[in-house]
């Protein structure tokens, strides 16, 4: 406990570090991760705002100009981004009917119904402060739960971790969207694109073409930004962008005494829900605020006033999705698995910038560790104070249409592509998988179970060698040992219940989406 | 047919599921191209053993996996009516890949400016609302003020615009 607290401490003091900045000639002395984490909630807000730009998208697009910044930095910010746009998509969801993120979806129901009431501001405050509530309980089981979890991951071999990944990646395959066939088949591509490079054992060149700017492998970045940055605005580009905006009085954002009353439990319930959904892999974090919803209508004492502009309906889902976006952080952090495309996004930054995620972050980058936690909670801090009173330029910004907005997106994309490697031929790598992702999604295939075997491949082939190796050919080692035969146990039991529940599951959307 | 029937209580998937197919159809053709490509640009490589896995285990397993997937849809498709994928324009894609393309090209010959201006201007052109005044006179501005920032406040190493003389 004591040493939990003096590792909170250590965040704070990481988050409070100040450097000196060059600008223009002049040292400038900058907390600079505070800004960081500022200029990621502020960008996230203004993506979650604006429809037809995801936090994967934005995030990857963002990933190159987040190199000039060390690790620390580069996370907090992306993160900042990442719980962000789950404020700002609550924006356009309770004053427009869009749901500016897909975990926003449920707020529509009575967010909007609040504001054509003429409710809007209250909703705006409710929205605000629930997920600030959500997402500082949120940060305290990310605390309270690393350490033991990190504890229990450094005690597996090779062998528990190349089971942990192939769960993990089945559970992203069967709680995700879509058809299995077409999900699964698209970790398998991932998994095959990562080995294109150079073999780290045996430094044979596969599948190089003789390309030495394939030698390394297929850039991170490229894939990430051309098939969830490009990708989307080629998608985008083939449906109008209809908005409809409140008019009229939205009100001073604050709830009055009988709507926090009437939200509290809501929020507390929704925290617990969406946070113990978030750490799942796949669309854990999307399932919370519907969970919520569906638990909040059963236990009110009227039922019929949802959809109407209930306000628990709305409080109690977005608690549940701030919820989950704190705690989808845990896997990631502790074990290295990153259960969503946008965590895998966050290991790719990682990994670039030579930290190698998994439960040794934590004692051998305490830092960045806790400086990340820490920033977690400040970040939602900076949220609730930026949300309430930014509300009217949010409005303005909505005004802004999608046809200036994407060639916008396209030329920061290229100019960060370019700066990667100073070599232009990323940006015609970007472009190629831009194409290949608005291909795939032409015939149904999903971009983040490919981004997910891809950056879980390498790793995967690695365990999966060394595993081999200390069991001298065995694959009976998967199975003898308990944790490993557990987890692929689980991995066995999801997939076939997928499998037998039907193989036209409904559609829940993952972060991927808008 | 028996899984017709069984989602005889759910019209619209029925429906769904007919599109669905002839998507499937390519979908599952472009797997297994994908993995017989692979099993051929991986022909000259080791698999080695279990104990020591050579640099052809990986691309080739990845590569079994999408083809018996790539199998699995095309059987399923096979047992489904016959339905197009949706229309797509391509001049759309056509115009942002060419544009990129172009920013490439001109980026170290003609300098940022030029490259950022050609990007936004034919990407944006290929909007379906498009309004050619607005797009050009936001092309100029936004790409001087990106290019500006990128070079003059993160010092990124092309010069702002390459002059012939």
């Amino acid at each position: 406990m004591l040493e939990t607290l003096s590792y909170i401490l250590t965040g704070f003091d990481v988050i409070s570090t100040i450097s000196w900045i060059q600008i223009l000639g002049l040292s400038i002395p900058v907390p600079i991760y505070l800004v960081l984490c500022f200029i990621g909630c502020f960008i996230g807000t203004l993506i979650g705002v604006l429809p037809g730009l995801g936090p994967v998208a934005t995030v990857s697009i963002l990933l190159p100009i987040t190199y000039k910044f060390d690790v620390v930095g580069s996370l907090i910010m992306l993160s900042g981004i990442y719980y962000g746009a789950q404020y700002g998509g609550s924006t356009t969801a309770i004053l427009m009917r869009i749901p500016g993120e897909v975990t926003s979806v449920v707020s529509v129901l009575d967010g909007h119904e609040m504001a054509k009431q003429g409710r809007a501001g209250p909703a705006l405050g409710i929205a605000a402060i629930g997920s600030f509530i959500a997402g500082t309980l949120g940060t305290a089981f990310v605390v309270l739960f690393s350490a033991p979890l990190m504890k229990v991951a450094l005690l597996f071999g090779p062998a528990e971790y190349c089971a942990l990944i192939v769960m993990g990646l089945i559970l992203a395959v069967v709680l995700a969207s879509g058809s299995l066939v077409k999900a699964l088949a698209m970790v398998s591509l991932g998994i095959l694109l990562s080995t294109v490079g150079l073999d780290q054992e045996t430094g044979q060149a596969r599948m190089t073409f003789g390309l030495s700017s394939l030698a390394d492998g297929i850039d991170f970045t490229m894939i990430a930004l051309g098939l969830f940055g490009f990708t989307e605005v080629l998608r985008n580009l083939e449906t109008s962008h209809h908005r409809e905006m409140i008019s009229g009085e939205i009100g001073k954002p604050f709830p009055t005494w009988r709507d926090l009353k009437m939200s509290i439990w809501p929020i507390l319930r929704g925290t617990f829900i969406g946070g113990a959904l978030g750490i799942l892999p796949g669309s854990g974090g999307a399932l919370g605020p519907f969970a919520s919803y569906a638990v909040e209508k059963r236990l009110a004492k009227d039922p019929t006033r949802f959809g109407r502009g209930a306000i628990e309906g709305l409080a109690g889902p977005e608690s549940a999705n701030n919820a989950g976006a704190q705690t989808s952080f845990i896997p990631m952090l502790t074990l290295g698995v990153p259960p969503t495309a946008l965590m895998a996004l966050l290991v790719g930054a990682m990994t670039i910038q030579g930290v190698v995620p998994g439960p040794q972050v934590m004692t051998r980058n305490p830092d960045l560790f806790w400086g990340l936690i820490t920033s977690m909670w400040v970040g939602n801090l900076m949220l609730l104070v930026i949300n309430l009173p930014l509300v009217g330029l949010w409005v303005k910004l909505l005004a802004v249409p999608y046809r200036l907005l994407y060639p916008s997106i396209l030329v920061i994309s290229a100019i960060g592509l370019f700066s990667i490697a100073n070599s232009e031929m990323a940006i015609i790598y970007g472009a190629f998988f831009g194409l290949v992702g608005f291909l795939f999604s032409k015939v149904g295939f999903e971009p983040a179970p490919l981004l997910l075997g891809f950056v879980l491949g390498s790793l995967l082939e690695d365990n999966l060698r060394r595993a081999l190796v200390l069991s001298d050919g065995s694959l009976l080692a998967f199975v003898e040992r308990p944790v490993s035969l557990a987890l692929l146990s689980v991995a066995a039991i999801a997939l076939l219940a997928a499998i037998f529940s039907g193989n036209k599951r409904s559609r829940i959307p993952d972060d991927s989406d808008g | 047919m028996s899984t017709q029937t069984q989602r005889a209580d759910r019209p619209s998937r029925m429906s769904l599921s007919r599109i669905a197919s002839r998507r499937d159809v390519a979908a599952g053709l472009i797997l297994v191209v994908v993995a017989g490509l692979t099993f051929w640009l991986n022909k000259g490589l080791d698999l080695g053993q279990l104990s020591d896995l050579g640099a052809g285990f990986m691309p080739r397993a990845a590569a079994l996996a999408v083809g018996i997937l790539g199998c699995i849809l095309l059987a399923a498709a096979c047992f489904q009516g016959d339905a197009s994928i949706e229309k797509t324009g391509w001049k759309g894609p056509l115009l942002i890949t060419a544009a990129l393309a172009g920013f490439a090209a001109l980026l170290r010959p003609a300098g940022l400016f030029p490259a950022c201006l050609l990007l936004c201007l034919l990407s944006g052109l290929a909007a379906p609302d498009v309004r050619y005044r607005e797009i050009i006179v936001y092309s100029i501005a936004y790409s001087a003020t990106c290019a500006a920032i990128f070079k003059y406040l993160l010092s990124i190493t092309i010069s702002f615009i390459v002059l012939p003389f």
